[in-house]
């Protein structure tokens, strides 16, 4: 099994791309927690939290949507099987979540060396927002996947379809899952429900984002399983 | 060994190989020979796990090659896609592909670079049809496997690139005996490389032998037109080629005794090809 290459190559390619997203967010934090300090000197008043750790997440997803079709080819080309392909961008999701999550909850402290214009994010520990991003990063990574390995699979009357009805429907969805948590007896309130759970706390909120991580990691590899190059997967 | 046991591979609306049974031995050069379409390019994606049969098994070495790391670590497989994206550098290639086989040869593949003339610093995107097939080429000939594929592997080469594709193949092979698949439609510059020849036709092996049987099938002969025509009446010609009054005559089967005003020459590869394919 070539785990160990596969995983080592997407660290490689991948590592320029973090290095500046790191950098980037750290050297803005540093920025605008002593301006924003400079300014409470001054007599200006005002809060500042930059959610490091959220851009993180954001970040990542990209990671995911670029993580399908290129590596597959990469794969392909070097003897490389599909299972051993999607392995290592498991292996590269926890790896690049964890430590994305952990950087990200570090940045997001920086602001709080000037308490007067720090305001927090979250009230938990720095472990459970740890866990948290954790959690929502590999969802987030494993939903990008999913949607570049859909796509790549899809011929482009299915990617129009697509494209324009699952977020017609998500938007629909959105509504009334909003109007049946407001309003009890609603067709969709059991399904509301779980949003008012998940957001009661930090930690049912990372315990829904695992589920919907490994729910997605699953529908990437059912996506991967019997993918081809790109040329003749057009033609069946 | 390669073997494909009843292989068949459909697409949506067609079906691509039809319970195809071939096998490729070791430490010998094979042509995979057919028309546009024939359904060579698919066999060697199966081969290499790039596609999934419909139906069929493929074994590598008495291994599954069917998401097999270890199987699919024994092929290197130039194919007439590119599947490095644009941005990819010449070096980074060799870099990576060292990476995925220790078996690599780097110095092997910069200095065939420089004999075609291939900046390795180049992207991809960079390159012209013909260096990107080198690249390629030059990639599957480095990689140290025991079995090297190439599909088209001279698509955009001109003719001094082709011959030192040529002379570089027989070089490694002579010098690290392996089994070479050479799926190509430029039969004649092949035919005196190859060893074995397969002709696909619509999905289905047509001819599976060695090139000296092949040779045996039949003959050409050449003269006066008159005579050429004359001798050749009532037997199986495939094919014929006039220059001025002189005859080339193709002919399948026996050669049997011929007259000293005719010259006869081993039958010609691309004729029987032609002759069989579009039958």
């Amino acid at each position: 099994m070539k785990l160990k290459q596969m995983t080592l190559w997407q660290l490689k390619a991948n590592s320029t791309a973090f290095l500046i997203f790191y950098g980037i967010l750290l050297a803005l934090a540093v920025t605008l927690t002593i301006v924003f300090f400079s300014l409470a000197g001054s007599g200006y008043t005002g809060t500042f939290n930059f959610g490091a750790a959220a851009i993180g997440a954001f970040f990542l997803f990209v990671v995911g949507c670029s993580s399908f079709s290129e590596n597959l080819h990469i794969a392909f080309a070097n003897g490389v099987s599909r299972r051993t392909h999607f392995l290592s961008f498991l292996l590269l999701s926890v790896i690049a979540s964890a430590v994305t999550a952990a950087f990200g909850v570090a940045v997001d402290a920086i602001p709080s060396l000037s308490p007067a214009t720090w305001q927090p994010l979250f009230t938990e520990s720095p472990w459970a927002q740890f866990l948290f991003f954790l959690a929502l990063n590999m969802a987030l990574m494993a939903l990008g996947y999913f949607i570049a390995g859909a796509y790549y699979r899809m011929n482009k009357a299915a990617r129009w379809i697509v494209s324009i009805c699952i977020p017609a429907g998500l938007i629909v969805l959105a509504v009334f899952t909003v109007s049946a948590a407001e309003v009890p007896g609603m067709p969709l309130s059991a399904f509301a429900q779980i949003f008012i759970w998940m957001a009661s706390s930090l930690m049912n909120a990372a315990l829904f984002w695992i589920v919907f991580a490994a729910l997605f990691f699953l529908f990437g590899w059912l996506v991967t399983r019997r993918a081809g190059v790109r040329q003749q997967q057009a033609a069946a | 060994m390669i073997e494909a046991k009843n292989i068949t591979k459909k697409f949506r609306h067609v079906t691509a190989l039809k319970r195809l049974n071939v096998s490729f031995g070791e430490n010998r050069i094979y042509g995979l020979l057919g028309r546009n379409g024939a359904g060579k390019s698919t066999l060697l994606n199966l081969i290499t796990n790039r596609l999934i049969p419909s139906e069929g098994f493929l074994y590598v070495d008495g291994m599954p090659a069917m998401e097999n790391d270890t199987a699919l670590g024994r092929i290197s497989y130039m194919s007439e896609d590119t599947l490095y994206e644009p941005s990819v550098r010449v070096r980074r290639m060799f870099e990576w592909s060292k990476l995925f086989n220790p078996g690599f040869d780097t110095d092997y593949a910069n200095g065939l670079a420089a004999k075609f003339g291939l900046d390795p610093g180049k992207k991809f995107g960079q390159l012209s049809t013909g260096y990107r097939s080198i690249a390629k080429l030059v990639a599957t000939l480095a990689s140290g496997a025991e079995y090297l594929l190439f599909d088209e592997p001279v698509l955009g080469l001109d003719a001094n690139h082709r011959q030192l594709f040529y002379e570089e193949l027989l070089a490694r092979y002579a010098e690290k005996p392996c089994t070479v698949i050479l799926s190509t439609h430029l039969i004649e510059e092949v035919s005196a490389l190859i060893g074995h020849v397969v002709i696909i036709k619509d999905g289905t092996i047509l001819l599976d032998r060695p090139a000296e049987e092949i040779q045996d099938m039949g003959f050409t002969v050449s003269g006066r037109k008159e005579d050429v025509l004359a001798w050749s009446s009532g037997k199986n010609i495939l094919g014929t080629q006039e220059i001025g009054g002189l005859m080339l005559a193709h002919i399948l089967g026996d050669r049997g005794a011929v007259p000293e005003n005719l010259t006869v020459t081993p039958l010609d590869l691309q004729q029987l090809f032609i002759h069989l394919t579009n039958a």
